[in-house]
């Protein structure tokens, strides 16, 4: 089986790094920013392990060479001094004696810690591990749990080095999303000064809790486009958040995966992030000419304090199961001319993307898609041809419809229909005889569509009350959210009964957001609730 | 077994039931190889599709047994009636075909005659467009136009929906009625037709007009005008040369003032009365529609208003201010009362101004029409000087848990099958059923069509699978089985269309009823599936009923005059309080269902159909219809 399974749960780590004594934070305490701060040196440790023979475990094709690239690129353009640990070398000693050299860097050092290989989770300890070379699978039937490296000795090690910044990539997966903040397309170079002075742990993974694809000829796609951008960067100067961002789209387009980023939950995150200047480049690390600091929870939301980053982190995992995006596929309207009916579905997406409230997905070629879902169930899939499909959202909604002459015009019929329950939520229709009429006619239906979709199928979620009075919610773009999204603030009960009492108490607008965090402006009558109660936000149309 | 052996034993089983006709492109002769009544029928039908009336006319006698001819004969109007073996012919209607036939020929009384038999043994859309058909031409064509008598309404009314009700009668029967353009749904023209219709009324005046016409295009129009009006008198108090003065002022009419337990009746819109501020002051204020206001000072009170005091902010007074108020129905009255040393400049509902005279003192009772969910009112009172005081009241509107659609029995449409005669008006066709039955307040729970749950259930699979994101997974067996199947056909002779429409039972898997209707023009075609699916929805009326247990047996105080039918499902609802407020009853994840077994006039005799550890009806309990 060619499939690469690398499951590295760095949210594991994470949750094991909160959980351990940890010294005081290295934070903006000890580099006042008016004292000029040393220059970073920067250090890479990258592990690439592809040769799993005689352990049980399948070879992996691509991560010896992945990690090899990626260490030439780093050393070569950015003036990384590179630790390589590929396939024999890669013992379990040698990471940890490689681990342990952490413990020598200083504050004015930055690591990039690069990682392609196996991994495994055991869900009921709620433990990660990275499987070294040599490494058996099983013992006795057993997990050879003793071979592995757990993850919480891993974060240890990361928690106690004395580092600046840690950046860890992995090409793998990553569970419990982590709050990162609106990505900024136009950071200064104070921007980049500022994130360079404070201390960080940050992340980039390729995906979830889940295996990942190990495609591409040479690399895996991921590393792919990670070099792609390191060699071919149109900036000298890029924090790893303007990496993650660049890359996500393509590797999602190409895989299904998500690529995720964000500060680790660890108190030794301060804010900063890991930046990197390309050699050569005349970059001055130290800002002679500060810009006035901007707003903390607008634009530079990853100096939060731990404890909150926390907060959210632990919200996200608690509230998560109740945040499901409104997904709608319009398979419709379909007509015997064909041309015709592309035509009025694209203005009725459009209409729709306006309107907001949920995420389109395509269905075009569905049919294929379900042969491999079939395919994977017998067994006989190549397991990376079916994650080349990618990371799926079934729709909650469906759109069927057809368009049909009628009375000398033509009509546009549609139904909406609720996936779960099977119930028509609506059914609309609207005539048109030419192009401006038929415009008209997809906005007048995908209003009606909303509004029946609203009814049946309200948006409601948790939010939290952030220090400066605005709410925060785990609702992002994931969802379909878009900035200036509006929002009734409400307080509910009854909850899971067919009725609950809402009172609404304000209206919430959205002012950043994240893959699945958003920032909402509130104007809310506080007296209608105490501290106590639980606020919702439910979409207005 | 050889090939001419099952040659033979196909033969054998297909003839009988075979027409053996030629193709119906070419009009006959059809060759009849057997001579059962059902082969007569079908050659009649060809024939009638034909222009071949004599001919059609002669097969449906025979089929019925009127002349000889036939080996067997059957003369009883059916919707599907079988043949042979498990052979069954659908829509089979005699008495109603020859009828036509008849009234093509012009031989009308007999036609009559006829149709009227055919409906007596079952009821169809076909036979009565016909006997319409028949009375047009009976028509007498000096009798006077149609006499429209609507049961006397109100001039003046504080209801936000009227019931309008009367009887237009006709020495030509009644074809057709409207009000305000919206037409009845009327199959049977009548010499006395009733109709009832729920108007919803708009704040002023309101014109209705009634137009009827007759079989014979004779009209009669009647216009009726009802004034609604919903706002009550507001009372302000003014000071006049340091005189206390009372104005009591409606929107549209003031109709009775008491003051002082002394009866006026005021004209106009606009009372005023200068009043000494040594006495106290009761006075009661109604409208012409009904809208009451009551205000009282005491003698003290109107004395300080009377004199000059230092500016202040105004006091306004509401109602259950700062309270949230939970509301079964959707319409709240507000109860409000400002006061300013100076004068009152505005008084504002959630922006909207109530006041529209300077006053120290205003008084009103405002009646809100609520939304579904909490509805914030809030009440501003801003003084000359601009001084502002803000009241307010949160109101939450829960409709009764019982009237969600989720409690609705679920409904599946099977695509249209039948005699289409072309995709268009199959689609068409669809489009309106489906309109029709979701059309709010919606009788049944529509879901998907059968050729649409394929898709549903690849999504499913899809979440299912590892290709799914898991956080947009979808949940599992929330899909609900369906309770009813709405099987409708479509019948074409040729000219017209019958569109029928059987309504099974899934559980038993049998039908219930047929309901139909019938068209020669497919403009009319909105029309007749909305009186289609009307007729559905009346075999499945909105029963409210409460339970009590006689004998060891159980019952609901609501029988045959009410529409109860052995069979109806009932939500089981209890409540400590009023049956608005009342939760439904659950068997595991299922509602509770009570099933008649039994009907009287007045009572039904019920059982628990969902058995469920735990589950107890209790006298005093209710049920509402499923």
């Amino acid at each position: 089986m060619k499939t690469k399974r690398q499951l590295i749960l760095l949210g594991i780590v994470l949750a094991a790094i909160t959980g351990c004594d940890r010294p005081e934070p290295i934070g903006l305490s000890e580099a006042s920013p008016e004292e000029p701060e040393p220059v970073l040196n920067y250090h890479a440790l990258v592990i690439g392990i592809g040769d799993y023979s005689g352990t049980g475990w399948p070879q992996l094709g691509t991560a010896r060479a992945d990690a090899e690239e990626i260490g030439n690129v780093l050393s070569e353009r950015y003036g990384f001094q590179v630790t390589k640990l590929t396939d024999r070398q890669a013992t379990r000693g040698n990471i940890l004696r490689a681990l342990d050299q952490l413990m020598q860097l200083t504050p004015n050092d930055a690591l990039l810690i690069y990682f392609a290989g196996h991994g495994s989770y055991d869900d009921s300890m709620g433990e990660g591990y990275w499987i070294p070379h040599g490494a058996q699978r099983s013992r006795m039937g057993l997990p050879a749990k003793e071979d592995w490296l757990w993850n919480s000795s891993i974060s240890r090690i990361l928690q106690a080095s004395p580092a600046r910044h840690i950046l860890l990539v992995a090409d793998t997966c990553y569970g419990g999303a982590l709050f990162r903040g609106e990505e900024d397309p136009e950071k200064s170079a104070h921007w980049y000064r500022r994130a360079m002075a404070v201390p960080s742990r940050y992340l980039i993974t390729s995906g979830n809790l889940e295996p990942v694809l190990d495609s591409g000829i040479r690399h895996s796609v991921f590393a792919q486009e990670l070099l792609n951008y390191l060699q071919y960067a149109d900036r000298d100067v890029f924090s790893a958040s303007d990496i993650a961002v660049a890359i996500r789209e393509k590797v999602s387009r190409l895989t299904g995966q998500l690529v995720r980023m964000g500060p680790l939950p660890s108190p030794a995150h301060a804010g900063g992030e890991f930046v990197f200047i390309r050699s050569g480049t005349a970059f001055a690390q130290q800002d002679t000419n500060p810009e006035p600091a901007p707003a903390v929870a607008a634009s530079f939301r990853n100096a939060e304090p731990i404890n909150r980053l926390q907060a959210i982190a632990d919200r996200i995992e608690e509230t998560s199961p109740l945040v499901r995006p409104r997904v709608l596929a319009c398979l419709g309207p379909s007509s015997s001319n064909p041309d015709e009916a592309a035509v009025v579905r694209s203005r009725l997406q459009e209409a729709l993307r306006t309107i907001g409230g949920t995420v389109l997905v395509e269905r075009e070629a569905f049919d294929d898609l379900l042969q491999e879902v079939e395919l994977g169930r017998t067994g006989m899939a190549d397991r990376r041809a079916a994650m080349e499909i990618g990371k799926l959202l079934p729709a909650s909604l469906i759109l069927f419809g057809e368009i049909i002459p009628f009375d000398g015009t033509k009509e546009i019929q549609l139904r909406v229909v609720d996936t779960e329950t099977s119930r028509v939520l609506s059914a609309v229709n609207a005539a048109f005889s030419n192009r401006e009429e038929m415009n008209q006619a997809c906005n007048s239906l995908a209003t009606q569509v909303m509004e029946a979709v609203c009814r049946a199928r309200p948006l409601v979620f948790p939010a939290q009350e952030t220090k400066d009075g605005s709410l925060c919610a785990s609702w992002g773009r994931f969802h379909g959210a878009q900035i200036g999204d509006t929002f009734e603030i409400i307080t509910r009960e009854g909850i899971g009964t067919v009725a609950p009492k809402e009172t609404v108490c304000g209206t919430a607008q959205i002012l950043s957001l994240g893959e699945e965090e958003a920032l909402f402006s509130a104007d809310w009558a506080k007296a209608d609730t105490n501290r106590t109660t639980q606020l919702w936000l439910k979409a207005t149309l | 077994m050889t090939r001419l052996a099952r040659l033979s034993l196909l033969l054998l089983f297909a003839l009988p039931g075979c027409i053996s006709l030629q193709s119906y492109q070419s009009a006959g002769p059809y060759v009849l190889h057997h001579r059962n009544w059902w082969n007569f029928y079908q050659r009649g039908r060809l024939y009638l599709k034909d222009g071949e009336f004599e001919k059609a006319a002669k097969d449906f006698e025979t089929a019925m047994g009127r002349i000889p001819g036939a080996r067997t004969s059957y003369a009883q109007e059916r919707w599907k009636v079988r043949t042979y073996g498990m052979h069954m012919l659908e829509s089979y209607f005699p008495h109603r075909e020859l009828g036509i036939c008849f009234f093509r020929q012009n031989r009308l009384d007999e036609a009559l005659k006829l149709l009227e038999t055919s409906i007596q043994m079952e009821s169809s859309a076909r036979a009565k467009f016909y006997i319409n058909r028949i009375r047009e031409q009976q028509a007498i064509a000096n009798a006077p136009p149609p006499r429209i008598e609507p049961e006397p309404l109100p001039t003046w009314t504080a209801k936000r929906t009227l019931q309008l009700t009367g009887t237009a009668t006709g020495s030509n029967a009644v074809s057709s009625l409207s009000v305000n353009e919206q037409p009845e749904f009327i199959e049977l023209a009548k010499h006395r037709l009733h109709f009832s219709r729920a108007l919803k009324l708009k704040e002023g005046q309101n014109k209705i007009q009634i137009i009827a016409k007759d079989l014979s295009g004779k009209r009669a129009t009647t216009n009726l005008t009802v004034i609604a009006d919903w706002t009550p008198p507001q009372i302000t108090l003014h000071r006049q040369n340091g005189s206390p003065t009372v104005t009591c002022r409606d929107n549209l009419a003031l109709g009775r003032i008491q003051l002082n337990g002394q009866n006026l009746s005021p004209t106009g819109k606009v009372w005023t009365l200068t009043v000494s501020s040594s006495e106290s002051l009761e006075l009661f204020a109604e409208d012409q529609a009904g809208n009451q206001i009551e205000w009282s000072l005491s003698q003290k009170e109107l004395a300080v208003l009377a004199q000059n005091r230092l500016p202040a902010p105004p006091h306004l007074q509401v109602a259950n201010s700062g309270k949230t108020i939970t509301l079964y129905n959707p319409e709240y009255a507000l109860d409000i009362r400002a006061e300013d040393d100076t004068a009152l400049r505005s008084v504002e509902l959630n922006g909207t101004p109530l006041l529209s005279a300077d006053t120290p003192l205003f008084r009103t009772l405002r009646r809100v029409q609520l939304a579904p969910g909490t509805n914030r009112l809030v009440l501003t009172a801003t003084d000359s000087e601009s001084n502002q005081a803000t009241e307010q009241v949160s109101v939450i509107y829960r409709p009764p848990e019982y009237l969600d659609s989720i409690y609705r029995l679920a409904a599946v449409l099977p695509p249209l099958t039948g005699e289409i005669p072309n995709p268009q008006f199959e689609q068409q066709t669809d489009r309106l059923i489906t309109s029709e039955l979701i059309r709010e307040p919606v009788r049944f729970y529509l879901l998907a069509a059968e050729e649409e749950t394929d898709r549903l259930t690849e999504e499913q699979i899809l979440s299912a699978s590892e290709l799914a994101d898991p956080r947009a997974k979808l949940r599992q067996n929330h899909q609900l089985d369906p309770d009813l199947r709405f099987v409708t056909r479509i019948l074409s002779d040729g000219i017209g269309q019958t569109l029928y429409t059987t309504v099974f039972d899934t559980v038993k898997n049998e039908p219930l009823f047929i309901e139909d209707v019938y068209l020669e023009n497919v403009e009319q075609l909105q029309q007749q599936i909305a009186g289609l699916v009307m007729k559905i929805e009346q075999r499945f009326p909105l029963i409210q009923a409460n339970v009590f247990k006689e004998k060891n047996q159980w019952f609901i105080d609501a029988g045959e005059a009410d529409g109860a039918l052995t069979g109806m499902r009932f939500l089981v609802i209890r409540s400590e309080g009023n049956f608005e407020q009342g939760r439904v009853l659950f068997a595991g994840n299922r509602p509770a269902e009570l099933v008649i077994s039994g009907v009287e006039s007045c009572n039904s005799c019920v059982i628990l159909s969902s058995r469920h550890p735990g589950l107890s009806v209790q006298d005093g309990d209710y049920v509402f219809s499923r």
